[in-house]
């Protein structure tokens, strides 16, 4: 019975599934605790608040 | 044992060691340089070994609590517990440089006119020593009723004595303080007196050399001279990318080999179907094509950390400042223009410390066209699989030339960009004042911290944003398949071909064929991703993957199409976390809007213009 399933195509499709689903939340829709720069993952964060900073606010 | 932890603030002037104390006291990696302006938000941390729990807040730095830069006003701030969010720190750790103990002192005396429990940590006093100077700390502590502690923090000299001194305070409980009012009138009429003031405490308890070590004076005659000194910098600069590419390769080579029998010995033991497709086209090609890289961006680094330890770029800032203020920026604008060869969001970032806002506003808009560390894989590979490895006027290497030439691109555009923008606008001056460190060997703590630093951010990236994309853009090259009786390849067929098809026209001026209008989607997350995924729609597309993705570029790409693609890069802002870090400090969609407009138009036209001439050439 198992050997007829799909597993290869399950575990497949899980892994896109996990990785758009990564990318979703990341860019789309980052919710509260999303760095401000955007998360590019290129600044070192040591610390919870590393990127977190409340914004200047000054209008260029 | 109460629930709040104490909070405590390390302050002080900019480069004095606030960041080495606040690792050294809570164990974490902040980035650490001998520049000013490496802090420009503040970090916090919890302080090891203490018996009560402490929170540790490390501030920007800044020269008076009458502040001129957004980064200054953001440790001013939260000095005075008026940053939104944040609690006022109940202990202050003022942090003086003892090599600068005057300019030091002037920020501790305004701090204690707040009448605000504080500790003085001198640091940097084997360096002082070094120097001749000799400070009477017991008494300099008696006169400004401050506790002081010295400390070496590179090497932990007094960080236990001032951790000690912190847990004192945590005993006790934080004595209650009012509401500080500080105006510009109070500035005017008090700087004066506090100079006076200095000066006296200097004369009676510091005994001071009659001036700096000879060597050093040579030796900045020599890297600040206007012209010898743009001589050394740029030769320092050519070593560095000969260095990149000479020193790299053997690695290089061996890390694609690596996953090339990696992808082979998977392809020969998985049995045939989509798990095997996934995993070799998809994973081991995506993923790898980035991962033989890190040996080229680790030695990039590696030098930029040595002259940041040295103390060799705030020179180069100074020796700047004359030729980008007829650009219409200056000195200040290099620390963040160099923060972005590694990423343009910190560099972006670290605009606050520019107090003129157009000249902060310009230096946005031109920091993404320094080659971000993120190029660099595009870079090689295109350089590797088109250009010869081979010497020209006797000692060049013509692959780390035209590396030079990438970076160099950039840089030159980034200057016409500057000037234009400048002269279209009246201009105020703003001196450069930034704190000249002394020449010092490079710590190879420092440089331990900063090479682990820049591969742990690249690895994170590979683990995280590059194998999402690798994946996806996998999923996409591959379904939905081929319909029965089809002519073209089945890639042709799936989304990614498609889309492809449909934006090559678009491209074709430029020579870009749809597997390159493909990967340009994917490299708006991370630019590094264009090299994964023409390594997995060329992998998806081929039979096997037994060339590595070089080979196969440099025999479907015509080297005018290499050259656009590789202009292309140099200006597009392909990254979606900059794009959102420009609008986050600008604070102005507008100007988020034209900077994304801008740069995509000079990318086109670069590339069009590469392509067009590049042809012209060769036929």
């Amino acid at each position: 019975m198992w050997q007829n399933i799909p597993w290869q195509e399950i575990v497949v499709g899980v892994c896109v599934l996990g990785a758009a689903i990564f990318l979703l939340r990341r860019w789309i829709f980052p919710g509260k605790k999303a760095a401000g720069c955007g998360g590019c993952s290129g600044c070192a964060k040591t610390t919870d608040s590393g990127c977190s900073t409340p914004a200047n606010n000054s209008k260029l | 044992m109460s629930a709040v932890p104490i909070r405590l603030a390390l302050v002080g002037n900019p480069n004095c060691g606030k960041t080495s104390l606040f690792n050294r006291l809570t164990g974490a990696r902040a980035k650490v340089a001998n520049y000013p302006g490496v802090t420009v938000e503040r970090r916090s941390g919890v302080v090891t070994a203490m018996e009560s729990p402490a929170e540790l807040v490390d501030l920007p730095g800044t020269y008076s609590l009458f502040v001129t830069s957004p980064d200054e006003q953001v440790a001013r701030d939260v000095i005075l517990g008026k940053l939104a969010g944040e609690r006022r720190p109940d202990l202050l750790v003022a942090v003086v440089d003892a090599c600068n103990l005057r300019l030091g002192l002037r920020l501790v005396l305004e701090l204690r006119s707040l009448n605000r429990p504080m500790i003085l940590a001198l640091n940097q006093m084997d360096e002082a020593r070094r120097r001749g100077i000799s400070i009477n700390t017991a008494a300099l502590s008696q006169a400004i009723g401050i506790p002081i502690i010295e400390t070496v923090a590179v090497n932990r000299q007094g960080v236990a004595d001032l951790r000690d001194a912190l847990d004192g305070y945590t005993r006790q409980p934080p004595v209650p303080a009012g509401e500080q009012v500080i105006t510009l009138s109070d500035r005017q009429e008090s700087v004066e007196a506090l100079y006076d003031q200095i000066e006296s405490l200097i004369k009676q308890h510091v005994i001071q050399p009659e001036a700096m070590p000879r060597w050093q004076d040579r030796l900045d005659a020599l890297v600040m001279h206007p012209v010898l000194g743009l001589v050394v910098l740029f030769t320092t600069l050519l070593v560095i990318f000969q260095a990149v590419f000479a020193w790299a390769t053997p690695v290089v080579d061996l890390i694609d080999g690596a996953f090339v029998a990696l992808g082979e010995g998977v392809a020969t033991t998985l049995p045939d179907g989509i798990l095997k497709d996934f995993i070799v086209d998809g994973l081991i090609a995506g993923v790898g094509g980035v991962l033989v890289f890190l040996p080229q961006i680790l030695i990039l680094f590696f030098f930029i950390l040595v002259l940041e330890d040295t103390g060799y770029l705030t020179r180069a800032a100074f020796l700047l400042d004359r030729p980008m203020r007829g650009l219409g920026l200056s000195g200040r604008s290099f620390i963040p223009l160099l923060s972005s060869f590694a990423c343009a969001v910190p560099g972006i970032m670290a605009t606050r410390t520019i107090a003129d806002p157009r000249e902060r506003f310009i230096t946005i808009m031109v920091a993404p066209l320094m080659t971000c560390s993120a190029r660099l894989p595009v870079y090689a590979l295109i350089i590797a699989a088109f250009i010869p490895e081979q010497t020209v006027w006797g000692i060049f290497n013509l692959q780390g030339l035209t590396l030079f030439v990438l970076y160099f691109a950039g840089v030159l555009s980034a200057a016409l960009i500057a000037w234009f923008m400048r002269r279209r606008a009246a201009r105020e001056e703003f001196p450069l004042l930034l704190e000249l460190p002394s020449y010092r060997w490079p710590m190879a703590y420092h440089l331990l911290i900063g090479l682990r630093e820049r591969a742990w951010i690249f690895l994170r990236r590979v683990g995280t944003i590059i194998l999402a994309l690798s994946i996806v853009l996998w999923f996409l090259a591959t379904f939905p398949g081929a319909p029965e009786g089809a002519t073209q390849p089945a890639i042709d067929y799936s989304f990614a071909g498609q889309l492809g098809h449909f934006m090559q026209p678009l491209f074709a001026p430029l020579g870009f064929n749809w597997q390159m209008c493909i990967a340009l989607i994917p490299a708006m997350g991370a630019r590094e991703v264009a090299v994964s995924a023409l390594a997995t729609v060329y992998a998806v597309g081929e039979e096997s993957i037994d060339a590595a993705l070089g080979a196969t570029l440099a025999a479907s790409w015509s080297l005018p199409v290499a050259y656009a693609y590789l202009a292309w890069f140099v200006y597009a802002p392909q990254c979606i976390s900059t794009i959102a870090v420009v609008k986050r400090e600008t604070n102005s969609a507008k100007a988020t809007t034209f900077f994304t407009i801008y740069l995509f138009a000079l990318a086109y036209f670069a590339a069009w213009a590469t392509y067009q001439i590049a042809s012209a050439i060769v036929n």
